[in-house]
């Protein structure tokens, strides 16, 4: 069995100081609805202590047969008990976004997923863990498949102009799960073919980055830019983008 | 991946210094880019002013077409 850190990272009750990688829903006020919820992973692989995909996502490189396991944590942010619904889902990276399927489609890799709670209640300001099994079967299909855990809460059903409206919201967790034979994994890499300026309608600058995947896995890009030697000598502070932009192996996107 | 580095900067040349990250994989690119002038686009009315005239010109030369056209039959 693989070694595991257990990285528990405490949440605070207030949203402004929850650590970024918690992913978090709320609903606007109005009528009762879903509360406001968040899910972070707890464990984390050794070799991705320091990789922040590792820390915010299930990102993983399996030969078919084996299993995983990874925690996750639920915070109910709410002065209510949630009732939470704990699932699956098939995802897909296209045209830059990382996009989970309506619903609770199935997909190959869901296929391999479970979760040890799929229902769960948690008190006010309170947390509950969960355990998410992924276990690859010796016929799984070589490449990188992708995924959402989510975690959802449906409000009690209302009538709005005669229709019953369900209001659900739902928070996740990606997986980016590669399968291939074992031993090192396959590489991640991408080149920025080219920089351009222009400058927007409203006239304001732009550099654009044109990225090629050139590895055999998915990106998540973040990055920085600074622009010096301008006229006259001038230098600009960085500019951070921290806009998550994936991609997949041999698309290019900017 | 877009930057956006300031409203206030003058068109350049710049050396633009780019770093992009996804996990443990770093890549910096520094490339010259000049942000060029901006060229004002049509308003939503101006466009419509121009669909419209447009429209006004086609109606007025097939309609004088047709008169030509009845005229001399008769």
């Amino acid at each position: 069995m693989r070694r595991l850190l257990s990285a528990l990272i405490l949440l605070t009750s207030t949203g402004i100081a929850v650590p970024a990688a918690t992913a978090f829903a709320a609903t606007s006020a109005g009528p009762p609805g879903p509360q406001r919820f968040g899910v972070r992973l707890l464990d984390v692989p050794l070799s991705e202590k320091d990789n922040p995909r590792g820390l915010r996502y299930i990102v993983d490189y399996l030969p078919p047969g084996q299993v995983i396991h990874r925690r996750i944590l639920v915070k109910n942010e709410e002065s209510q008990t949630a009732r939470f619904t704990v699932y699956p889902d098939a995802a897909q990276i296209a045209g830059g976004f990382f996009t989970g399927d309506a619903g609770e489609t199935r997909s190959e890799l869901t296929s391999w997923i479970t979760v040890q709670h799929p229902t769960l209640t948690v008190g006010p300001g309170q947390s509950a863990t969960d355990m998410v099994t992924i276990t690859e079967p010796l016929g799984a299909t070589r490449g990188e498949h992708y995924g959402e855990i989510w975690v959802q809460q449906a409000a009690p059903a209302r009538e709005s102009g005669g229709v019953s409206v369900i209001e659900r919201a739902r928070v996740g967790i990606r997986i980016y799960l590669a399968v291939g034979p074992g031993g090192a994994p396959p590489p991640t890499n991408f080149a920025i073919t080219s920089l351009t300026g222009l400058r927007s309608a409203s006239g304001r600058p732009m550099i654009v980055a044109h990225v090629l995947d050139t590895g055999e896995r998915a990106i998540d890009l973040s990055g920085q830019a600074r622009p010096t030697d301008g006229p006259g000598g001038a230098s600009r502070a960085r500019t951070q983008s921290r806009r998550s932009s994936p991609s997949r192996p041999g698309r290019q996107g900017t | 991946m877009t930057f956006a580095p300031g409203k206030l900067l003058p068109d350049g040349p710049w050396q633009a210094n780019v770093t992009l990250v996804s996990g443990f994989t770093v890549v910096s690119v520094q490339a010259t880019v000049q942000f060029g002038t901006h060229r004002a686009s049509l308003s939503l009315w101006a466009r419509l002013l121009i669909i419209l005239g447009a429209t006004v010109i086609v109606i007025v030369l097939a309609s004088a077409l047709a008169r030509r056209s009845l005229s001399r039959r008769r």
